[in-house]
C-alpha cells in the first residue's frame, strides 16, 4: 500500500508539498528554509523567566557545543546539511530513513 | 481547565507524591534524565490515559522503566513572581525521523526503574499531522510550570 503523505506549506518559502519538513510547534519547514531564529534555538540553552507584566520572557541564550547537543538534534544537523546539499523530496527521505535511531543509543 | 495539562495523577503520576512531600510526608524522588514522550491523544482528565506514538522510525515508545521517550529535557531555574514559582525548559526537544502520526502533546517521565509520569500537555494550537521522517521539535521554553 502507498504511503499517504500529507501536503504542508513551508513557513519560510510559502511552497506546499509533501517533502520531509522540520515542525516547530505550529510552523514547519524545509530542512534547508529553517530560519535563523530556529536554528538557534535548535542549538542553544535558553532561560525563560515569568515576569509580572511580562509574562514569559527569554532573558538568556547560550550556544551548545556540538557534543552538548542531545542526539536527535545531531541527527537533524545531518538532514540539514544534506537537505543544503541539494537532496528534496524522495532522496532526502531515503537519506532519513537510514539513519540510526538515536534514542537506541542511550 | 482541570484535566488538559498539568502535573500526572494517574498511575505513576506524582502529583499525589508531590502532595504528601509538600505536606511533611515521603520526599519526593525524581532520576534523571528526564523524558518526553511523544502523543496522538491527550487525556481528558488528570488521571486518565494517553495515546503515545508507537516505536517506528527514529522514535522509541516510552517504556515502563528508564527506556523510550525522548531523554534530555532540563529546566532553567526557578523564578518568582507576584503569581508565584515558575520554571520553563531550556532546550529544545527534537525527533528526527519520525513516524507519520498525529502530534496532538507530550508527556514527561522520569528515569526511575519503574518510572513516573510527571506532565502532560496537549500541543498548543491543537494538533497537527506529522509525515514520516519529518523532524518534530518542542521548542525550548515550552514546557511551562507553575505553582502558587
Amino acid at each position: 500500500m502507498p504511503e499517504i503523505r500529507v501536503p504542508s506549506q513551508c513557513g519560510t518559502c510559502g511552497q506546499v508539498d509533501d517533502h520531509p519538513k522540520l515542525h516547530y510547534n505550529q510552523l514547519q519547514f524545509h530542512h534547508d528554509c529553517i530560519p535563523a531564529f530556529v536554528m538557534d534555538d535548535l542549538t542553544s540553552e535558553t532561560v525563560y523567566e515569568h515576569q509580572d507584566e511580562a509574562g514569559w520572557v527569554m532573558v538568556d541564550r547560550i550556544p551548545l557545543a556540538d557534543e552538548d547537543l542531545l542526539p536527535h538534534t545531531r541527527q537533524m544537523l545531518q538532514v540539514v546539511k544534506k537537505c543544503k546539499a541539494g537532496a528534496r523530496g524522495e532522496e532526502l527521505l531515503t537519506f532519513i530513513r537510514k539513519l540510526k535511531n538515536p534514542q537506541q543509543e542511550d | 481547565m482541570a484535566g488538559t495539562s498539568g502535573l500526572a495523577s494517574g498511575t505513576n503520576g506524582v502529583a499525589q507524591l508531590a502532595l504528601a512531600a509538600i505536606n511533611n510526608g515521603t520526599a519526593l524522588a525524581i532520576t534523571s534524565p528526564l523524558r518526553v514522550g511523544f502523543l496522538s491523544a491527550v487525556r481528558t482528565a488528570n488521571n486518565g490515559t494517553d495515546t503515545e506514538w508507537t516505536t517506528s522510525g527514529g522514535y522509541t515508545a516510552l517504556g515502563s522503566s528508564s527506556t523510550g521517550g525522548v531523554s534530555g529535557l532540563t529546566f532553567a531555574a526557578a523564578t518568582t513572581d507576584t503569581t508565584g514559582a515558575h520554571q520553563a525548559s531550556n532546550v529544545a526537544i527534537t525527533v528526527s525521523n519520525a513516524p507519520a502520526q498525529t502530534w496532538a502533546g507530550n508527556v514527561v517521565h522520569d528515569s526511575a526503574a519503574t518510572n513516573k509520569e510527571t506532565w502532560y500537555a496537549p500541543l498548543t494550537g491543537g494538533s497537527k499531522t506529522i509525515n514520516s521522517g519529518d523532524t518534530v521539535t518542542i521548542s525550548s521554553g515550552s514546557f511551562t510550570s507553575n505553582l502558587g
